[in-house]
Protein backbone atom coordinates (compact mmCIF):
# COMPACT_ATOMS: atom_id res chain seq x y z
CA UNK A 1 0.00 0.00 0.00
CA UNK A 2 1.44 3.51 -1.22
CA UNK A 3 0.88 6.51 1.38
CA UNK A 4 -2.39 8.35 0.03
CA UNK A 5 -1.64 12.11 0.06
CA UNK A 6 -4.44 14.17 1.18
CA UNK A 7 -5.15 17.89 2.48
CA UNK A 8 -5.38 18.68 6.08
CA UNK A 9 -8.91 20.55 6.36
CA UNK A 10 -8.87 21.35 9.73
CA UNK A 11 -6.06 22.10 12.30
CA UNK A 12 -7.05 22.75 16.24
CA UNK A 13 -4.62 24.05 19.04
CA UNK A 14 -5.37 21.56 21.95
CA UNK A 15 -2.25 23.09 24.07
CA UNK A 16 0.16 24.96 23.68
CA UNK A 17 2.31 22.48 21.95
CA UNK A 18 0.14 19.98 20.78
CA UNK A 19 -2.14 20.43 17.70
CA UNK A 20 -5.16 18.36 15.96
CA UNK A 21 -4.97 17.36 12.24
CA UNK A 22 -7.85 16.64 10.50
CA UNK A 23 -7.28 15.04 7.08
CA UNK A 24 -9.47 14.89 3.99
CA UNK A 25 -9.75 11.21 3.72
CA UNK A 26 -11.58 8.32 6.38
CA UNK A 27 -9.89 5.31 7.79
CA UNK A 28 -13.62 3.38 8.21
CA UNK A 29 -12.42 0.09 9.11
CA UNK A 30 -9.50 1.26 11.85
CA UNK A 31 -9.56 0.51 15.49
CA UNK A 32 -8.89 2.48 18.79
CA UNK A 33 -5.06 2.04 19.74
CA UNK A 34 -4.17 1.03 15.90
CA UNK A 35 -1.79 3.76 14.07
CA UNK A 36 -0.89 5.32 10.66
CA UNK A 37 2.39 6.18 9.42
CA UNK A 38 1.86 10.12 8.51
CA UNK A 39 4.47 11.15 5.66
CA UNK A 40 5.87 14.57 5.16
CA UNK A 41 7.25 14.46 1.28
CA UNK A 42 10.47 14.93 1.47
CA UNK A 43 10.91 15.13 4.90
CA UNK A 44 10.36 11.86 7.20
CA UNK A 45 7.33 9.85 7.72
CA UNK A 46 6.49 8.91 11.95
CA UNK A 47 3.50 6.63 13.26
CA UNK A 48 0.67 8.62 14.96
CA UNK A 49 -2.29 6.90 16.92
CA UNK A 50 -5.55 7.32 15.24
CA UNK A 51 -7.87 9.95 16.93
CA UNK A 52 -11.14 9.53 14.80
CA UNK A 53 -11.96 7.51 11.85
CA UNK A 54 -13.59 9.70 9.43
CA UNK A 55 -12.38 12.47 8.81
CA UNK A 56 -9.26 11.10 9.59
CA UNK A 57 -7.79 12.34 12.44
CA UNK A 58 -4.57 12.31 14.85
CA UNK A 59 -2.77 14.61 17.62
CA UNK A 60 0.26 15.93 17.34
CA UNK A 61 2.87 17.18 20.18
CA UNK A 62 5.71 19.13 18.69
CA UNK A 63 8.48 17.47 20.36
CA UNK A 64 11.34 16.80 17.70
CA UNK A 65 12.35 18.08 13.89
CA UNK A 66 8.85 16.06 12.52
CA UNK A 67 6.32 17.30 14.62
CA UNK A 68 7.19 20.67 14.53
CA UNK A 69 7.06 20.64 10.52
CA UNK A 70 3.86 19.25 10.75
CA UNK A 71 3.22 22.53 12.97
CA UNK A 72 4.34 24.72 10.76
CA UNK A 73 2.25 23.09 7.66
CA UNK A 74 -1.78 25.05 7.30
CA UNK A 75 -4.73 23.92 6.22
CA UNK A 76 -4.97 22.87 2.64
CA UNK A 77 -1.48 21.30 2.46
CA UNK A 78 -0.73 17.93 1.51
CA UNK A 79 0.07 15.16 3.90
CA UNK A 80 0.50 11.55 3.32
CA UNK A 81 -0.79 8.38 5.41
CA UNK A 82 -0.66 4.71 5.42
CA UNK A 83 -2.64 2.35 7.71
CA UNK A 84 -4.67 1.61 9.88
CA UNK A 85 -0.99 -0.74 11.27
CA UNK A 86 -1.14 -2.63 14.33
CA UNK A 87 -2.99 -4.44 17.07
CA UNK A 88 -5.15 -2.16 18.93
CA UNK A 89 -7.59 -1.59 22.10
CA UNK A 90 -9.52 -5.35 22.23
CA UNK A 91 -13.13 -3.57 23.31
CA UNK A 92 -15.35 -6.51 23.83
CA UNK A 93 -17.11 -7.39 26.93
CA UNK A 94 -17.57 -3.93 28.40
CA UNK A 95 -17.20 -3.78 32.13
CA UNK A 96 -16.02 -0.81 34.37
CA UNK A 97 -13.26 0.64 32.12
CA UNK A 98 -10.75 2.37 33.56
CA UNK A 99 -8.50 4.82 30.65
CA UNK A 100 -5.13 5.87 31.48
CA UNK A 101 -3.21 8.61 30.00
CA UNK A 102 -0.57 10.57 30.27
CA UNK A 103 0.62 13.65 28.19
CA UNK A 104 -0.41 13.44 24.45
CA UNK A 105 -1.16 9.26 25.41
CA UNK A 106 -4.90 11.02 25.80
CA UNK A 107 -5.30 11.07 22.49
CA UNK A 108 -5.12 7.29 21.71
CA UNK A 109 -7.64 6.67 24.10
CA UNK A 110 -9.90 9.44 23.16
CA UNK A 111 -11.02 7.04 20.41
CA UNK A 112 -11.11 4.12 22.93
CA UNK A 113 -13.43 6.33 24.67
CA UNK A 114 -15.83 7.19 22.28
CA UNK A 115 -16.15 4.00 20.96
CA UNK A 116 -16.98 2.44 24.74
CA UNK A 117 -19.16 5.17 25.03
CA UNK A 118 -21.29 3.94 21.68
CA UNK A 119 -21.56 0.97 23.11
CA UNK A 120 -22.84 2.38 26.37
CA UNK A 121 -19.80 1.00 28.39
CA UNK A 122 -18.83 3.26 31.50
CA UNK A 123 -16.09 4.71 31.18
CA UNK A 124 -13.84 6.57 33.72
CA UNK A 125 -10.74 8.87 32.41
CA UNK A 126 -8.06 8.94 34.46
CA UNK A 127 -5.38 12.23 32.53
CA UNK A 128 -2.13 13.32 34.06
CA UNK A 129 0.69 16.15 33.09
CA UNK A 130 2.99 18.03 34.52
CA UNK A 131 1.15 21.23 34.92
CA UNK A 132 -2.74 22.12 34.09
CA UNK A 133 -1.49 23.76 30.53
CA UNK A 134 -0.23 20.01 29.43
CA UNK A 135 -3.55 18.35 30.26
CA UNK A 136 -4.77 17.14 26.42
CA UNK A 137 -8.54 17.08 25.21
CA UNK A 138 -10.05 17.72 28.97
CA UNK A 139 -12.86 19.28 27.07
CA UNK A 140 -13.20 16.82 24.54
CA UNK A 141 -13.52 13.67 26.76
CA UNK A 142 -16.09 15.82 29.08
CA UNK A 143 -18.33 16.20 26.38
CA UNK A 144 -18.66 12.28 25.99
CA UNK A 145 -19.84 12.46 29.21
CA UNK A 146 -17.89 10.26 31.28
CA UNK A 147 -16.45 10.70 34.61
CA UNK A 148 -13.28 12.33 34.57
CA UNK A 149 -10.22 12.00 36.75
CA UNK A 150 -7.17 14.75 36.52
CA UNK A 151 -3.90 14.88 38.17
CA UNK A 152 -0.79 16.91 37.57
CA UNK A 153 2.67 16.87 38.78
CA UNK A 154 2.65 20.49 39.88
CA UNK A 155 -0.80 19.82 41.48
CA UNK A 156 -2.19 23.42 39.73
CA UNK A 157 -5.21 20.98 38.57
CA UNK A 158 -6.60 18.02 40.18
CA UNK A 159 -4.88 15.75 42.30
CA UNK A 160 -0.92 16.36 42.38
CA UNK A 161 1.69 13.86 41.69
CA UNK A 162 1.26 11.33 38.80
CA UNK A 163 -2.12 10.18 36.52
CA UNK A 164 -1.79 6.95 38.99
CA UNK A 165 -2.61 9.39 42.47
CA UNK A 166 -5.92 10.21 41.09
CA UNK A 167 -7.67 6.84 40.32
CA UNK A 168 -8.88 6.20 43.92
CA UNK A 169 -12.20 4.39 43.70
CA UNK A 170 -12.22 4.31 40.15
CA UNK A 171 -9.12 1.27 40.30
CA UNK A 172 -11.68 -0.95 43.11
CA UNK A 173 -14.00 -0.61 40.08
CA UNK A 174 -12.37 -1.05 37.31
CA UNK A 175 -12.86 -4.46 35.23
CA UNK A 176 -10.58 -2.85 32.31
CA UNK A 177 -7.83 -0.83 32.20
CA UNK A 178 -6.53 0.82 28.72
CA UNK A 179 -3.30 3.13 29.60
CA UNK A 180 -1.01 5.08 26.42
CA UNK A 181 1.60 7.45 27.63
CA UNK A 182 5.05 7.71 29.01
CA UNK A 183 6.78 4.29 29.48
CA UNK A 184 7.34 5.42 33.34
CA UNK A 185 3.67 5.48 33.43
CA UNK A 186 2.85 2.71 31.71
CA UNK A 187 5.33 0.46 33.79
CA UNK A 188 3.61 1.73 36.93
CA UNK A 189 0.13 1.10 35.62
CA UNK A 190 1.30 -2.58 34.53
CA UNK A 191 2.55 -3.15 38.31
CA UNK A 192 -0.81 -1.51 39.86
CA UNK A 193 -2.70 -3.93 37.04
CA UNK A 194 -1.06 -7.19 37.91
CA UNK A 195 -0.95 -6.38 41.73
CA UNK A 196 -4.64 -5.76 41.58
CA UNK A 197 -5.47 -8.51 38.95
CA UNK A 198 -7.30 -6.25 36.91
CA UNK A 199 -6.93 -7.59 32.99
CA UNK A 200 -4.94 -4.26 30.95
CA UNK A 201 -3.76 -2.85 28.12
CA UNK A 202 -1.03 -0.93 27.12
CA UNK A 203 0.05 1.00 24.62
CA UNK A 204 3.74 1.27 23.65
CA UNK A 205 6.27 3.23 21.20
CA UNK A 206 9.27 2.18 19.82
CA UNK A 207 11.23 4.25 17.07
CA UNK A 208 9.67 2.56 13.55
CA UNK A 209 10.81 2.48 9.83
CA UNK A 210 8.69 0.25 7.96
CA UNK A 211 5.47 -0.01 10.03
CA UNK A 212 4.54 -3.18 8.92
CA UNK A 213 6.53 -6.15 10.24
CA UNK A 214 9.52 -6.36 8.35
CA UNK A 215 12.28 -4.46 9.14
CA UNK A 216 12.42 -5.38 12.83
CA UNK A 217 12.94 -1.61 14.05
CA UNK A 218 10.58 -1.45 16.65
CA UNK A 219 11.72 -4.76 18.12
CA UNK A 220 10.35 -4.83 22.19
CA UNK A 221 11.97 -8.67 23.12
CA UNK A 222 11.01 -10.07 19.98
CA UNK A 223 7.79 -8.40 20.01
CA UNK A 224 7.06 -5.71 16.90
CA UNK A 225 5.50 -3.02 17.84
CA UNK A 226 4.14 -2.24 15.27
CA UNK A 227 2.47 -5.51 14.27
CA UNK A 228 2.08 -7.34 17.63
CA UNK A 229 1.29 -4.62 19.22
CA UNK A 230 1.49 -0.94 19.60
CA UNK A 231 -1.18 -2.51 22.13
CA UNK A 232 -0.22 -5.39 24.80
CA UNK A 233 -1.47 -6.97 27.73
CA UNK A 234 -0.02 -6.20 31.26
CA UNK A 235 0.92 -9.49 31.11
CA UNK A 236 2.37 -10.00 27.83
CA UNK A 237 5.08 -6.81 29.49
CA UNK A 238 5.52 -8.18 32.03
CA UNK A 239 7.33 -10.87 30.27
CA UNK A 240 9.49 -8.87 28.12
CA UNK A 241 12.19 -7.46 29.50
CA UNK A 242 12.91 -4.83 27.28
CA UNK A 243 9.86 -2.76 28.27
CA UNK A 244 10.24 -0.37 31.09
CA UNK A 245 13.91 -0.68 30.05
CA UNK A 246 15.66 -0.54 26.76
CA UNK A 247 14.20 1.15 23.63
CA UNK A 248 16.31 1.67 20.12
CA UNK A 249 17.55 4.16 18.08
CA UNK A 250 17.38 4.54 14.55
CA UNK A 251 20.61 2.59 13.75
CA UNK A 252 18.82 0.04 15.70
CA UNK A 253 21.45 0.27 18.78
CA UNK A 254 20.25 -0.54 22.24
CA UNK A 255 19.82 2.01 25.20
CA UNK A 256 18.40 2.23 28.99
CA UNK A 257 15.74 4.35 29.33
CA UNK A 258 16.85 7.05 31.97
CA UNK A 259 15.72 6.17 35.92
CA UNK A 260 12.58 5.03 36.79
CA UNK A 261 11.51 9.12 37.00
CA UNK A 262 12.20 9.13 33.43
CA UNK A 263 9.94 11.25 31.38
CA UNK A 264 9.38 12.07 27.29
CA UNK A 265 8.84 15.01 26.05
CA UNK B 1 8.85 -44.26 1.08
CA UNK B 2 10.40 -42.81 3.76
CA UNK B 3 10.25 -39.11 4.38
CA UNK B 4 12.17 -36.51 2.16
CA UNK B 5 15.23 -35.14 3.51
CA UNK B 6 15.21 -31.96 3.75
CA UNK B 7 18.28 -30.98 5.24
CA UNK B 8 21.13 -29.37 3.45
CA UNK B 9 25.30 -28.79 4.21
CA UNK B 10 26.31 -25.24 3.11
CA UNK B 11 30.09 -25.13 3.70
CA UNK B 12 29.98 -27.79 6.61
CA UNK B 13 27.19 -26.07 8.24
CA UNK B 14 24.19 -28.48 8.16
CA UNK B 15 20.83 -26.91 7.63
CA UNK B 16 17.70 -28.53 9.15
CA UNK B 17 15.56 -27.23 6.18
CA UNK B 18 17.25 -25.36 2.65
CA UNK B 19 15.09 -21.70 3.75
CA UNK B 20 16.88 -18.82 5.08
CA UNK B 21 15.83 -15.22 6.58
CA UNK B 22 17.19 -12.64 3.68
CA UNK B 23 19.72 -10.15 5.53
CA UNK B 24 17.74 -7.01 5.85
CA UNK B 25 14.68 -8.79 6.92
CA UNK B 26 14.14 -8.70 10.66
CA UNK B 27 17.22 -9.37 11.54
CA UNK B 28 17.94 -6.34 13.78
CA UNK B 29 18.23 -7.84 17.02
CA UNK B 30 18.82 -11.30 19.23
CA UNK B 31 15.29 -12.06 19.77
CA UNK B 32 14.28 -11.00 16.63
CA UNK B 33 16.51 -13.64 15.55
CA UNK B 34 15.87 -16.15 17.89
CA UNK B 35 11.93 -15.54 16.73
CA UNK B 36 12.54 -16.32 12.85
CA UNK B 37 14.81 -19.24 13.56
CA UNK B 38 12.08 -20.80 16.18
CA UNK B 39 9.64 -19.78 13.58
CA UNK B 40 10.72 -22.47 10.52
CA UNK B 41 13.79 -20.99 9.01
CA UNK B 42 16.81 -22.92 8.84
CA UNK B 43 19.26 -20.15 8.76
CA UNK B 44 18.71 -16.71 9.84
CA UNK B 45 21.11 -13.65 8.45
CA UNK B 46 21.63 -10.44 10.19
CA UNK B 47 21.20 -7.17 9.04
CA UNK B 48 24.33 -6.11 7.35
CA UNK B 49 26.49 -4.49 9.96
CA UNK B 50 29.81 -1.46 9.47
CA UNK B 51 32.46 -0.46 11.14
CA UNK B 52 30.52 2.19 12.98
CA UNK B 53 26.89 2.76 13.89
CA UNK B 54 24.73 4.48 11.01
CA UNK B 55 20.99 5.85 11.33
CA UNK B 56 20.35 5.16 8.00
CA UNK B 57 17.93 7.23 5.42
CA UNK B 58 14.69 9.32 7.09
CA UNK B 59 11.47 7.69 6.51
CA UNK B 60 10.23 6.35 4.58
CA UNK B 61 12.44 3.86 3.32
CA UNK B 62 10.94 1.20 2.33
CA UNK B 63 7.39 0.91 0.29
CA UNK B 64 4.60 -1.90 -0.69
CA UNK B 65 4.13 -0.84 -4.28
CA UNK B 66 1.87 -3.28 -5.29
CA UNK B 67 3.49 -5.62 -6.94
CA UNK B 68 6.84 -5.54 -5.13
CA UNK B 69 8.88 -3.49 -2.10
CA UNK B 70 11.62 -0.62 -2.92
CA UNK B 71 13.97 0.15 -0.06
CA UNK B 72 16.74 2.17 0.62
CA UNK B 73 17.44 1.94 4.24
CA UNK B 74 20.99 3.68 4.20
CA UNK B 75 22.52 0.52 6.12
CA UNK B 76 21.46 1.60 9.45
CA UNK B 77 22.85 -0.94 12.02
CA UNK B 78 24.58 -0.24 15.46
CA UNK B 79 27.77 -1.65 14.30
CA UNK B 80 29.88 -4.23 14.24
CA UNK B 81 30.69 -4.30 17.80
CA UNK B 82 26.80 -4.49 18.98
CA UNK B 83 25.92 -6.59 15.88
CA UNK B 84 28.13 -9.01 17.36
CA UNK B 85 27.03 -9.24 20.67
CA UNK B 86 23.30 -9.75 19.46
CA UNK B 87 25.00 -12.72 17.08
CA UNK B 88 26.21 -14.31 20.58
CA UNK B 89 22.85 -14.19 22.16
CA UNK B 90 21.30 -15.76 19.51
CA UNK B 91 24.01 -18.60 18.29
CA UNK B 92 23.50 -19.19 21.44
CA UNK B 93 19.88 -20.10 21.41
CA UNK B 94 19.85 -21.88 18.16
CA UNK B 95 22.29 -23.49 18.23
CA UNK B 96 20.57 -26.47 20.04
CA UNK B 97 18.33 -26.22 17.42
CA UNK B 98 20.47 -26.45 14.84
CA UNK B 99 19.62 -23.30 12.99
CA UNK B 100 22.50 -21.49 11.67
CA UNK B 101 23.12 -17.85 12.08
CA UNK B 102 24.74 -15.76 9.37
CA UNK B 103 26.58 -12.47 9.93
CA UNK B 104 25.80 -10.27 6.97
CA UNK B 105 28.57 -7.95 6.69
CA UNK B 106 29.28 -4.02 4.47
CA UNK B 107 32.03 -2.09 4.43
CA UNK B 108 33.23 1.27 2.99
CA UNK B 109 36.49 0.33 1.69
CA UNK B 110 38.31 -2.48 0.33
CA UNK B 111 40.52 -2.76 3.74
CA UNK B 112 37.76 -2.14 6.30
CA UNK B 113 35.73 -5.11 4.90
CA UNK B 114 38.55 -7.28 6.13
CA UNK B 115 38.71 -5.49 9.63
CA UNK B 116 34.81 -5.97 9.92
CA UNK B 117 34.93 -9.56 9.14
CA UNK B 118 37.49 -9.61 11.99
CA UNK B 119 35.61 -8.35 13.96
CA UNK B 120 32.35 -9.96 13.23
CA UNK B 121 34.24 -13.21 13.62
CA UNK B 122 34.79 -12.75 17.61
CA UNK B 123 31.13 -14.09 17.83
CA UNK B 124 31.69 -17.07 15.93
CA UNK B 125 29.04 -16.75 13.54
CA UNK B 126 28.15 -19.95 11.71
CA UNK B 127 28.78 -18.37 8.04
CA UNK B 128 29.89 -14.67 7.33
CA UNK B 129 27.91 -13.17 3.98
CA UNK B 130 29.25 -10.51 2.36
CA UNK B 131 27.58 -7.42 1.00
CA UNK B 132 29.53 -6.10 -1.59
CA UNK B 133 26.39 -3.72 -2.82
CA UNK B 134 27.49 -0.89 -1.66
CA UNK B 135 29.30 2.14 -2.29
CA UNK B 136 33.16 1.99 -2.00
CA UNK B 137 34.07 5.35 -0.80
CA UNK B 138 37.63 5.53 -1.88
CA UNK B 139 36.39 5.17 -5.66
CA UNK B 140 35.78 8.64 -7.25
CA UNK B 141 31.95 8.12 -7.97
CA UNK B 142 31.47 5.68 -5.07
CA UNK B 143 31.42 2.78 -7.66
CA UNK B 144 30.06 -0.57 -5.71
CA UNK B 145 32.09 -3.21 -4.71
CA UNK B 146 30.01 -5.25 -6.70
CA UNK B 147 30.14 -3.40 -10.32
CA UNK B 148 33.36 -5.30 -11.33
CA UNK B 149 35.02 -8.74 -11.24
CA UNK B 150 38.13 -7.31 -10.35
CA UNK B 151 37.03 -5.33 -7.65
CA UNK B 152 34.48 -8.35 -6.02
CA UNK B 153 37.18 -9.93 -6.20
CA UNK B 154 39.85 -7.69 -4.41
CA UNK B 155 36.89 -7.72 -1.12
CA UNK B 156 36.46 -11.43 -0.84
CA UNK B 157 40.02 -12.19 -0.79
CA UNK B 158 40.54 -9.10 2.12
CA UNK B 159 37.68 -10.81 3.79
CA UNK B 160 39.39 -14.55 3.78
CA UNK B 161 42.54 -13.45 4.90
CA UNK B 162 40.65 -11.75 8.05
CA UNK B 163 38.86 -14.97 9.11
CA UNK B 164 38.31 -18.49 9.42
CA UNK B 165 35.07 -18.49 8.63
CA UNK B 166 33.48 -19.79 5.53
CA UNK B 167 31.98 -16.41 3.51
CA UNK B 168 29.39 -16.10 1.43
CA UNK B 169 29.98 -13.28 -1.37
CA UNK B 170 26.03 -11.78 -2.03
CA UNK B 171 25.93 -11.30 -5.61
CA UNK B 172 23.76 -8.34 -7.31
CA UNK B 173 22.26 -8.21 -10.36
CA UNK B 174 22.22 -4.87 -11.50
CA UNK B 175 25.67 -5.50 -13.12
CA UNK B 176 26.64 -6.67 -16.45
CA UNK B 177 27.35 -10.38 -15.89
CA UNK B 178 26.59 -12.36 -13.01
CA UNK B 179 28.20 -15.20 -13.50
CA UNK B 180 31.58 -13.60 -14.59
CA UNK B 181 31.46 -11.65 -10.66
CA UNK B 182 30.44 -15.26 -9.18
CA UNK B 183 33.54 -16.80 -10.95
CA UNK B 184 35.85 -14.30 -9.89
CA UNK B 185 34.69 -14.57 -6.09
CA UNK B 186 35.10 -18.21 -6.23
CA UNK B 187 38.56 -18.14 -7.76
CA UNK B 188 39.42 -15.09 -4.54
CA UNK B 189 38.76 -17.81 -2.47
CA UNK B 190 34.73 -17.14 -1.68
CA UNK B 191 33.25 -20.33 -0.10
CA UNK B 192 29.50 -19.69 -1.48
CA UNK B 193 27.51 -17.48 -3.21
CA UNK B 194 23.75 -15.58 -1.99
CA UNK B 195 22.48 -13.87 -5.18
CA UNK B 196 20.44 -11.97 -5.90
CA UNK B 197 20.05 -8.22 -4.24
CA UNK B 198 17.29 -6.15 -4.60
CA UNK B 199 17.35 -5.40 -8.57
CA UNK B 200 17.50 -1.69 -9.28
CA UNK B 201 17.54 1.08 -8.85
CA UNK B 202 13.78 1.40 -9.17
CA UNK B 203 11.54 4.51 -8.24
CA UNK B 204 7.93 5.07 -7.39
CA UNK B 205 6.54 8.48 -7.16
CA UNK B 206 3.71 10.41 -5.44
CA UNK B 207 2.09 11.46 -8.05
CA UNK B 208 -0.22 13.84 -5.94
CA UNK B 209 3.19 15.62 -4.32
CA UNK B 210 5.09 14.58 -6.95
CA UNK B 211 7.60 13.46 -4.40
CA UNK B 212 9.64 10.24 -4.47
CA UNK B 213 8.10 8.02 -2.22
CA UNK B 214 11.27 6.40 -0.13
CA UNK B 215 13.22 9.32 1.07
CA UNK B 216 16.64 8.13 -0.94
CA UNK B 217 14.53 8.81 -4.33
CA UNK B 218 15.61 5.42 -5.58
CA UNK B 219 15.95 2.38 -3.95
CA UNK B 220 16.31 -1.38 -4.67
CA UNK B 221 13.13 -3.76 -5.67
CA UNK B 222 12.35 -6.96 -3.83
CA UNK B 223 9.61 -9.67 -4.00
CA UNK B 224 7.20 -11.56 -6.57
CA UNK B 225 8.42 -8.77 -8.83
CA UNK B 226 11.51 -9.40 -9.19
CA UNK B 227 11.68 -13.75 -8.85
CA UNK B 228 12.17 -14.64 -12.97
CA UNK B 229 15.24 -12.77 -12.92
CA UNK B 230 16.72 -13.84 -9.47
CA UNK B 231 15.85 -17.73 -11.33
CA UNK B 232 17.66 -16.65 -14.24
CA UNK B 233 21.07 -15.18 -12.26
CA UNK B 234 20.67 -18.71 -9.94
CA UNK B 235 20.72 -20.60 -12.90
CA UNK B 236 23.83 -18.85 -14.74
CA UNK B 237 25.54 -18.86 -11.59
CA UNK B 238 24.78 -22.33 -10.99
CA UNK B 239 26.81 -23.05 -14.24
CA UNK B 240 29.17 -20.94 -14.14
CA UNK B 241 30.59 -22.47 -10.37
CA UNK B 242 28.52 -25.86 -10.10
CA UNK B 243 30.57 -26.74 -7.22
CA UNK B 244 29.85 -23.81 -5.10
CA UNK B 245 26.71 -23.80 -2.82
CA UNK B 246 24.92 -21.50 -3.70
CA UNK B 247 21.91 -19.63 -1.51
CA UNK B 248 18.68 -18.13 -4.06
CA UNK B 249 17.22 -15.16 -3.36
CA UNK B 250 14.43 -13.52 -4.79
CA UNK B 251 10.92 -12.98 -4.80
CA UNK B 252 10.75 -16.35 -2.81
CA UNK B 253 7.04 -16.80 -1.21
CA UNK B 254 5.98 -20.50 -1.96
CA UNK B 255 7.34 -23.36 -1.85
CA UNK B 256 7.08 -23.13 -5.63
CA UNK B 257 9.04 -20.47 -6.03
CA UNK B 258 11.80 -22.23 -3.88
CA UNK B 259 11.53 -25.48 -6.00
CA UNK B 260 12.07 -23.23 -8.76
CA UNK B 261 15.16 -21.77 -7.49
CA UNK B 262 16.44 -25.43 -6.71
CA UNK B 263 15.90 -26.71 -9.55
CA UNK B 264 18.27 -23.76 -11.34
CA UNK B 265 20.32 -24.52 -9.16
CA UNK B 266 20.27 -23.48 -5.48
CA UNK B 267 21.15 -25.31 -2.85
CA UNK B 268 19.29 -22.89 -0.25
CA UNK B 269 16.45 -19.94 -0.52
CA UNK B 270 16.35 -16.93 1.05
CA UNK B 271 13.09 -15.34 1.94
CA UNK B 272 12.38 -11.88 2.75
CA UNK B 273 9.66 -9.72 1.41
CA UNK B 274 7.27 -12.47 2.10
CA UNK B 275 7.08 -11.78 5.36
CA UNK B 276 5.29 -9.06 4.66
CA UNK B 277 2.22 -11.16 2.90
CA UNK B 278 2.28 -14.11 4.32
CA UNK B 279 4.39 -13.64 7.76
CA UNK B 280 6.83 -15.69 9.84
CA UNK B 281 4.40 -18.84 8.85
CA UNK B 282 6.23 -18.93 5.47
CA UNK B 283 9.18 -20.76 6.31
CA UNK B 284 7.16 -23.79 7.34
CA UNK B 285 4.88 -23.70 4.61
CA UNK B 286 7.77 -23.61 1.81
CA UNK B 287 9.15 -26.50 3.63
CA UNK B 288 6.15 -28.33 3.91
CA UNK B 289 5.62 -27.55 0.46
CA UNK B 290 8.94 -28.85 -0.82
CA UNK B 291 8.50 -32.35 1.31
CA UNK B 292 5.10 -32.59 -0.46
CA UNK B 293 6.82 -32.28 -3.96
CA UNK B 294 9.80 -34.51 -2.82
CA UNK B 295 7.23 -36.80 -2.28
CA UNK B 296 5.04 -36.42 -5.15
CA UNK B 297 8.36 -36.84 -7.23
CA UNK B 298 10.29 -39.71 -4.92
CA UNK B 299 12.94 -37.31 -4.42
CA UNK B 300 14.87 -38.52 -1.61
CA UNK B 301 17.13 -35.87 -1.45
CA UNK B 302 17.31 -32.03 -2.67
CA UNK B 303 20.06 -32.77 -4.76
CA UNK B 304 17.79 -35.05 -6.79
CA UNK B 305 16.41 -31.92 -8.22
CA UNK B 306 18.77 -29.40 -7.82
CA UNK B 307 20.54 -27.96 -11.01
CA UNK B 308 18.04 -29.72 -13.26
CA UNK B 309 16.75 -28.16 -15.11
CA UNK B 310 15.36 -29.46 -18.57
CA UNK B 311 18.18 -28.57 -20.84
CA UNK B 312 15.94 -27.01 -24.04
CA UNK B 313 17.20 -25.65 -27.08
CA UNK B 314 16.56 -21.66 -27.48
CA UNK B 315 14.37 -20.94 -30.31
CA UNK B 316 16.78 -18.48 -31.15
CA UNK B 317 19.79 -19.56 -30.04
CA UNK B 318 21.02 -16.15 -29.02
CA UNK B 319 20.37 -14.72 -25.54
CA UNK B 320 19.04 -11.44 -25.07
Amino acid sequence: MLPRVVKITNIIAENPYTKTFVLDDAIPNAMPGQFIMLWLPGLDEKPFAIVARAPLTITVAAVGPFSRALHERAMGDLVGWRGAFGRGFDLNDAGENLLIGGGYGVAALYFAASELRERHAPVTVAMGGRASQDLLFENRVNALGVNVLIATEDGSRGARGFVTAALGDALTRATRILACGPEAMLVAVMKLALAKNIPAQLSVERYMKCGFGICGQCTLSGKLVCQDGPVFTATELSKLPEFGRVHRDASGAAHFFQGSGARRI
Amino acid sequence: MSEPDLSVELCGIPLRNPTVLASGILGLSEDLLIRVGESGAGAVVTKSCGLKPRAGYPNPVIADWGAGLINAVGLSNPGVEATAQEIQTAKHALKRKNIAVIASIFAESVWDFGTVAEKISSAQPDLIEVNISCPNVEHEFGQFFCATPYVAAQVTRRVKQSTKIPIIVKLSPNEANIAEIAKAVVQAGADAISAINTLGPGMVLDIESRAPIISNRIGGISGAAIHPIAVRCVYDIARATPRVPLIGIGGNATARDAIEMIIAGAHAVGVGSAILSRGLDVFDEITRGIAEYMTRHNYARLADFRARVLETAPVSGVRP
